[in-house]
């Protein structure tokens, strides 16, 4: 496997309208690493996903995945990236079949069979409308689409919202088995710690437009909040990060 | 075999397999020859990042507690019965460390925690 | 590119209602050139407002039916992302933000629009460069209409300021609703806007034009941010609109900068009788771009008003015998002949012409008014209808064999006598003397076939009884001039034309006396003019050529005006002494112009002169 960066920003700044949200946010994500990034709410870490997936182009900085500039490359770019969104978006009315056909009809490599596969094992079948699935089967779907087309990176915003725990632990599973099989790259934003323990060997910390902590997970946790012995637990390095600063 | 991770405590995941599974076959447990289940079967039964599990198999390759057999699986080295009993022995040794760490914290003397254990030997009762 | 057309598929073939919008659209379709005109309204102004307010119902019907997703606008939105997350370039992501049921509704009206468009063009007459005007103000229209709803699909469609400006601009813009609101002014007597019709087809072009592309620049650079490129592309519209308004601003000054002085070439002038006022109308020549331009001149002093002009062709015009009322056809942008202004001429003093009436006669072709200016006769090319002019009512007329008319006299109580030339099959011509009397209109005598070089009678009138001069065609050789009154054919007399010769042109002196210009039948280059009495041949004297002769009657009693026209201009302008055929040059430069009876002649590009009963020539100020 080639070393590299998959994922990297240099001096990232974005505004909407008047607010800045990313004010020169770095971050590299290593071919490989399941990286982690946390933040609290409105902090921007959609954004950073958008600029990332070349959706918005940010003011400053650069931004580079898979060796291209996404927002130039955008089109080209998504054949080899997975993106399993915030909020379920494909289209209601549609039948699972049919957002399978489409999306197999953009890509060049999309796996129609094994979507199909995977789903029928989930219990969601290809005649049921979107609409009608639940948010977990919806998250399912997602992943499926996203991993059909066999990505170099995997791309998830906080996939693992509004989940039940058996839910949430059938998305990891996924997850697991495709690390499991290809070593995907992948990198994700995410509130859920227990998930973040158990997968990222990085996490990165998104705290007043920049990212203030990046690194591998082990030795954030080795460093610590320096309020007792052995390594912190990550929740109390997050609330340390962001509530009083490093 | 049965490993329970505790995810968020102090001890990083893939250390907690790997003591799991030395414990194992220090225990006999895990006899010589026996087959682990591969880091893929662990890592989603687990659901942890395997490449996780796979850093706790290369330190136990390393250390010669498992060896890998090409298109067939992992398995239990075939290790000597002093090998086994080394291991034992350090595993022992490290629990005890602990113990007495704990102990030492306590405020305890020797005797207060060697008294300690006696007790415990009776009233811990399985095999 | 294959990638915009899976996702355009996919959101139409959506399901059944949209199939149904798009049948009912294509039956509406077919029945529109069906249309029967209206009142004043022509086919194609009913078919043209029909599809206007089909089009436009069908857009918002059909954004209605598809759960007003134009309305609500969270549906786009959300998909977006959907799209953004794919392998698909920015055109493949505006067929997916387009949606179904706006393309189909919206393919609705463009299919709506394109006939009608295509049946005013061909109303107008239009061919060739005009009704390539058509399709390419449709096609631009009907771009700048897709652009608009890729924008409105985008659901961003009422919620801001920006996207209603675009879409109030696109609505209220296109021609159709403009030429609309034209006609309705019209008929309610609006004066001012007379100059503007002409410019209808840059209006209707500009506009197109704007909207496209404001549409293109706000759906690409807007690409994924879709209120900065709303506003990005609503100000490039209005700005590429005020731009455009500028510039017409600015070609209509300068063409209304002409003068009678400044015409590139006088045309056609026609005296008001009993009064000092000619009708003048010149060629003016901007821009590779040609307009006639009519004015109202005083001869006496150079004063000026300008009348509405025209592209392509010159106005039909005409004055009342009594010089009171002067009449003039005004053409659309396109050179369609909308209606006709009547102008009142003072008697004398500082007043000037005022415009006092319309009458929404179309296609006038000829014009002829009443002694006292109360009745208009108004001649196209299938029909002729007398109109009243102060209320503007038709009142008798009706159909008539195709054909041109060449002289109409009516009076003030409506009847009316009419010579048209028809065609029949081949390139043969006659002459059908026509009367209207108690409402309709019936031929009354009709000639053998006319000589095909000279087909246009001459005319003479005195003393209220209208004589025509003829030449016939007679297949044993040789041709005949006849002489016959106008209102019932009757034979005056007749001579017949010299033998080897045809004629080319001819004038009346006076009702016994015809000065006929001759050209040899085998083609040579000798021309000759000869005087033709009821006696038959006075004298015949040869005349500088090659070329068409150009006679008309002269200033003065026994004279007539000769010139001859070819390729190299006007040459050779003489008087014609026509007691012994003597002619006098009149000098360089001269030449007579169309309208004026031999009375007026021009020089050089807009140099206009009044000729003495002698020959003098006196110069008329123009007002340069």
């Amino acid at each position: 496997m080639a070393e590299g960066n998959v994922i990297v920003l240099e001096g990232v700044r974005f505004r909407w309208g008047r607010r800045k949200v990313l004010r020169g946010a770095a971050l590299q994500v290593p071919r490989g690493s399941v990286t982690a990034l946390l933040g609290r709410n409105g902090e921007g870490k959609t954004t950073l996903v958008r600029c990332i997936l070349g959706q918005v182009r940010p003011a400053e900085g650069r931004v580079e995945v898979l060796g291209c500039d996404p927002w130039q490359a955008r089109k080209r770019l998504m054949q080899r990236v997975g993106v399993v969104p915030e909020t379920p978006d494909a289209p209601p009315s549609w039948t699972v079949g049919r957002v399978i056909a489409f999306c197999g009809a953009l890509s060049d490599r999309f796996d129609r069979d094994a979507a199909l596969d995977r789903l029928g094992k989930a219990g969601i079948g290809s005649r049921v409308r979107v609409g009608e699935l639940s948010r977990g089967q919806r998250a399912h779907l997602q992943l499926a689409l996203a991993l059909a087309g066999e990505p170099d990176l995997l791309v998830l915003d906080d996939p693992a919202l509004g989940l039940d725990p058996v839910a949430r632990g059938q998305l990891y599973r996924e997850i697991v088995e495709e690390l499991a099989l290809r070593g995907t790259t992948v990198f994700l934003t995410t509130h859920d710690l227990d998930g973040v323990e158990r997968l990222a060997d990085r996490v990165a910390i998104l705290h007043g437009g920049r990212i203030v902590l990046d690194g591998a997970l082990e030795e954030i946790r080795t460093r610590g909040t320096g309020t007792g012995p052995g390594p912190a637990p990550l929740e109390a390095i997050f609330t340390g990060v962001t509530m009083g600063g490093v | 075999m049965k490993i329970d991770i505790n995810v968020s405590g102090p001890v990083p995941i893939w250390r907690q397999i790997e003591d799991r599974i030395r414990r194992a076959v220090a225990s006999g447990a895990l006899p010589p020859g026996s087959v682990v289940p591969s880091v893929r079967e662990l890592a989603v039964r687990l659901q942890v990042n395997p490449a996780t599990v796979s850093k706790a198999y290369r330190h136990l390759v390393d250390a010669d507690v498992l060896t890998v057999r090409r298109g067939e699986g992992t398995f239990v080295g075939a290790l000597s019965a002093e090998a086994v009993a080394g291991l034992r022995e350090a595993e022992l040794r490290m629990v005890s460390r602990e113990y007495v760490r704990a102990a030492r914290a306590l405020g305890a003397t020797l005797g207060e925690a060697t008294g300690a254990i006696e007790t415990a030997w009776e009233e811990v009762n399985d095999g | 590119m294959h990638k915009a057309l899976t996702v355009w598929w996919y959101e139409v073939t959506g399901g059944w209602p949209f199939l149904t919008v798009s049948a009912v659209t294509g039956l509406v379709t077919a029945c529109l050139p069906a249309l029967p005109a209206y009142g004043s309204w022509s086919r194609g102004d009913v078919a043209l407002a029909a599809s206007l307010v089909g089009g436009v119902g069908l857009f918002l019907a059909g954004a209605l039916g598809g759960g007003a997703s134009v309305l609500a606008g969270p549906a786009a939105r959300d998909r977006e992302g959907f799209y953004l997350a794919r392998p698909v370039g920015s055109i493949a992501l505006w067929a997916g933000r387009m949606g179904a049921v706006e393309t189909l509704t919206l393919a609705a009206v463009v299919l709506v629009m394109a006939p009608s468009l295509l049946t005013v063009a061909r109303e107008s007459g239009l061919d060739g460069p005009g009704l390539g005007w058509a399709v390419v103000v449709g096609g631009v229209l009907t771009a700048g209409l897709a652009a608009l709803a890729a924008l409105l699909r985008m659901g961003l469609a009422i919620r801001s300021f920006w996207s209603v400006g675009l879409l109030l601009t696109a609505l209220a813009g296109p021609p159709v609703l403009l030429r609309a609101i034209l006609t309705l002014l019209r008929e309610m007597g609006a004066p001012d806007l007379l100059l503007v019709t002409p410019f209808l087809p840059f209006v209707a072009v500009a506009w197109s034009v704007a909207l496209a592309v404001g549409s293109a620049v706000a759906a690409f650079s807007g690409r994924i941010d879709l209120r900065r490129g709303v506003k990005n592309g609503s100000a490039a519209a209005m700005g590429l609109l005020l731009v455009a308004a500028s510039g017409l601003l600015l070609l209509a000054h300068r063409a209304a900068a002409v003068r009678p002085g400044d015409v590139d070439e006088i045309a056609v002038v026609s005296p008001v009788p009993n009064r000092q006022w000619l009708v003048l109308a010149g060629q003016v020549r901007r821009w590779s771009h040609v307009w006639w331009t009519p004015f109202l001149v005083d001869g006496a002093s150079g004063r000026w008003m300008r009348l509405p002009r025209t592209p392509h062709w010159m106005p039909a015009s005409a004055a009342s015998g009594d010089g009171s009322v002067v009449a003039i056809g005004v053409c659309s942008g396109v050179g369609r002949p909308e209606f006709v202004a009547l102008y009142r001429i003072p008697e004398g003093g500082d007043g000037l012409p005022e415009r006092f009436a319309t009458v929404p006669a179309e296609d006038a072709s000829f014009l002829a008014l009443s002694p006292s200016g109360s009745r208009l006769l108004v001649a196209s090319y299938a029909r002729v209808t007398v109109w009243e002019v102060g209320s503007g009512r038709p009142v008798a007329g009706g159909p008539v064999e195709e054909g041109r008319t060449a002289v109409a006299r009516v009076k003030d109580d409506g009847v009316a006598i009419l010579g048209r030339l028809i065609a029949s099959e081949g390139n043969t011509w006659r002459f059908s003397g026509e009367r209207i009397g108690g409402g309709g209109i019936e031929p009354v005598w009709a000639s053998d076939q006319l000589a095909a070089d000279s087909v246009r009678p001459a005319i003479h009138e005195t003393g209220g009884v209208t004589h025509v001069a003829l030449v016939l065609d007679h297949r044993e050789g040789g041709g005949t001039v006849e002489v016959r009154r106008l209102d019932d054919g009757s034979l005056e007399w007749s001579a017949p034309v010299p033998s080897g010769y045809r004629v080319t042109g001819k004038a009346f002196s006076d009702e016994e006396r015809l000065v006929v210009a001759l050209k040899p039948e085998d083609g040579g280059n000798v021309r000759v003019l000869t005087l033709l009495t009821p006696g038959g041949e006075v004298w015949r004297r040869p005349y500088p050529g090659p070329g068409t002769v150009w006679i008309t009657p002269g200033p003065g009693p026994g004279t007539a005006l000769a010139a001859t026209f070819s390729a190299q201009g006007w040459t050779g302008a003489c008087l014609v002494d026509l007691e012994n055929g003597s002619l006098r040059p009149l000098g360089a430069g001269f030449h007579p112009v169309r309208g004026a009876g031999g009375t007026l002649v021009a020089r050089g590009r807009n140099e206009l002169f009044r000729l003495e009963p002698d020959g003098t020539p006196v110069p008329v100020p123009l007002g340069s």
